[in-house]
């Protein structure tokens, strides 16, 4: 076979055409695939107390920050955990992060007050309430007349590792949280705005995703699987090398675009001999596998097995996505 | 058509065509989704696994043909990141969005295995089937560096 040389930017123009663009926002194990069912009211898994939407604390002192942004590469992990970082005053080594739920945010009348990320504004529109929200916390317990987990209302220009009560010795934070949690401030407290008073924006931080996208655990929107995932592939996949002929004749034939939903549909898949034949659109629009049966047909459709729905007719060989 | 595959040091056994392609294979039956499907057809190197040490895309290899032999995926590189490429990869900070770098990582990792002083033009050849969109490409050439310097520490 003759060896095709691609370059980089024919690869973009490719993968960008096939598939609408891959989508490439990750999110790390730790936090599940948000779900669309009713569920707890959050999807997340720090285990501790939540102080705030963004911030929960564990007994040991590990603060596991909420981010509500996607990270594409550009850093937004690490820039809202270091805003919010910056006015809790808590030490960078204590610090783990995970995905906010969607689920949460709509539920909870736009909770995160922005959930969207775009157009490099993460940090110049977002900053005043991600920093609030690590201000707030801070504050809490001193307004609770249990001393500050900075230990004082002015802003502090160094990390804490832990608190302390007035007059007492010093408490960790875990030891505060649940004392925070209980408390409501009568006014939120003032951001720092001063960069002469910051102790971390601003300073070099390794990034927080790099160490998942080195060992395999990153996960990307083809690695989500959920209930009735359903997985196509293109017709002609694998062997989408061919010769002009080959590839003229799948050319007339109308070879299928892929969903716009990203690669996971339409990924080259095992087994599935029919190819797009062998899916339908789902009420979405979206590819779902066709399945033997009036049962099995129903079940891809939500609708009771008891009362079965037909399955709709074949996807057009049309091209139509 | 049953058969077991040797990955990562386990054994483990799929019921698959024989023809369905080892990423497949790893990432729908083992679940193992460390490795990413990018073009399909070979040449973007997301895929890029080892099979007995050897650099290989796995879109395009059939599971059939990786019987008997030694599978090794990003999530079997090592325990805790502690490659020498993985640590260069961190202390360099070479990911943007990280989609590609598992192949890029295990692609590195095949050439550090067989030199240990890479040339520029041997680390541009051993690379060239891997793409990446962020364009990460000097920084990966560092990395690359110095996890040979790693290695030989």
């Amino acid at each position: 076979m003759t060896k095709q040389i691609l370059s980089r930017r024919s690869f973009i123009r490719a993968s960008v055409a096939a598939g609408g663009g891959l989508m490439l926002g990750f999110h790390m194990p730790v936090a599940l695939a948000a779900s669309i069912g009713p569920r707890t009211q959050s999807t997340t898994t720090a285990v501790g107390i939540e102080i705030n939407a963004w911030i929960v604390i564990d007994k040991d002192g590990t603060v596991t920050l909420r981010i509500p942004h996607t990270e594409m590469g550009q850093g937004g992990i690490t820039s809202v955990a270091m805003l919010i970082a910056e006015e809790l005053n808590v030490d960078w080594s204590k610090i783990k992060t995970e995905f906010a739920d969607a689920n949460r945010h709509l539920r909870n009348n736009k909770e995160y007050k922005v959930m969207s990320t775009h157009g490099s504004q993460l940090v110049r529109l977002q900053h005043p309430h991600l920093m609030g929200a690590g201000a707030s916390a801070r504050e809490r317990p001193q307004a609770g007349g249990r001393g500050g987990m900075g230990a004082s209302t002015a802003p502090r220009s160094r990390p804490s590792s832990g608190c302390s009560r007035r007059a007492t010795a010093p408490a960790t934070y875990g030891e505060f949280a649940e004392a925070a949690a209980k408390v409501k401030l009568d006014k939120e407290p003032e951001i720092k705005k001063d960069p002469a008073t910051w102790w971390l924006l601003g300073k070099p931080r390794q990034r927080l995703d790099i160490p998942h996208k080195v060992n395999g655990s990153a996960q990307y929107a083809i690695d989500t699987r959920r209930a009735r995932h359903g997985l196509c592939r293109r017709e002609g996949e694998p062997g989408a090398v061919g010769n002009a002929e080959e590839l003229q004749l799948r050319r007339d034939q109308g070879s299928p675009r892929r969903h716009r939903g990203g690669a996971a549909q339409g990924g080259s898949r095992q087994a599935r001999p029919a190819g797009l034949a062998g899916c339908r659109r789902g009420r979405r629009g979206q590819l779902v596998p066709r399945q033997d049966g009036a049962r099995a047909a129903s079940r891809s459709n939500g609708t009771s097995a008891t009362a079965p729905r037909p399955a709709r007719p074949a996807i057009s060989r049309k091209a139509t996505g | 058509m049953q058969f077991t595959l040797n990955v990562n040091g386990k054994a483990e056994t799929v019921d698959v065509e024989p023809e369905t392609p080892l990423l497949w294979v790893l990432r729908d039956n083992i679940g193992l989704t460390g490795t990413k499907y990018g073009c399909g057809i070979a040449r973007c190197g997301a895929c890029t696994i080892h099979v007995d040490g050897q650099a290989m895309k796995a879109c395009q290899l059939p599971a059939s043909a990786a019987v008997g032999k030694r599978i090794t995926t990003i999530e079997g590189l090592s325990n805790n990141s502690s490659h020498p490429v993985q640590q260069a990869w961190v202390e360099i900070g070479v990911p943007q969005c990280g989609y590609c770098q598992s192949g890029q990582i295990m692609a590195a990792a095949a050439l550090v295995a067989k030199r240990k002083n890479p040339t520029l033009a041997e680390i541009e050849a051993a690379m060239a089937d891997n793409l990446c969109r962020c364009g990460t490409y000097q920084r990966i050439v560092q990395a690359i560096r110095r996890a040979s310097e790693l290695a030989q520490a």
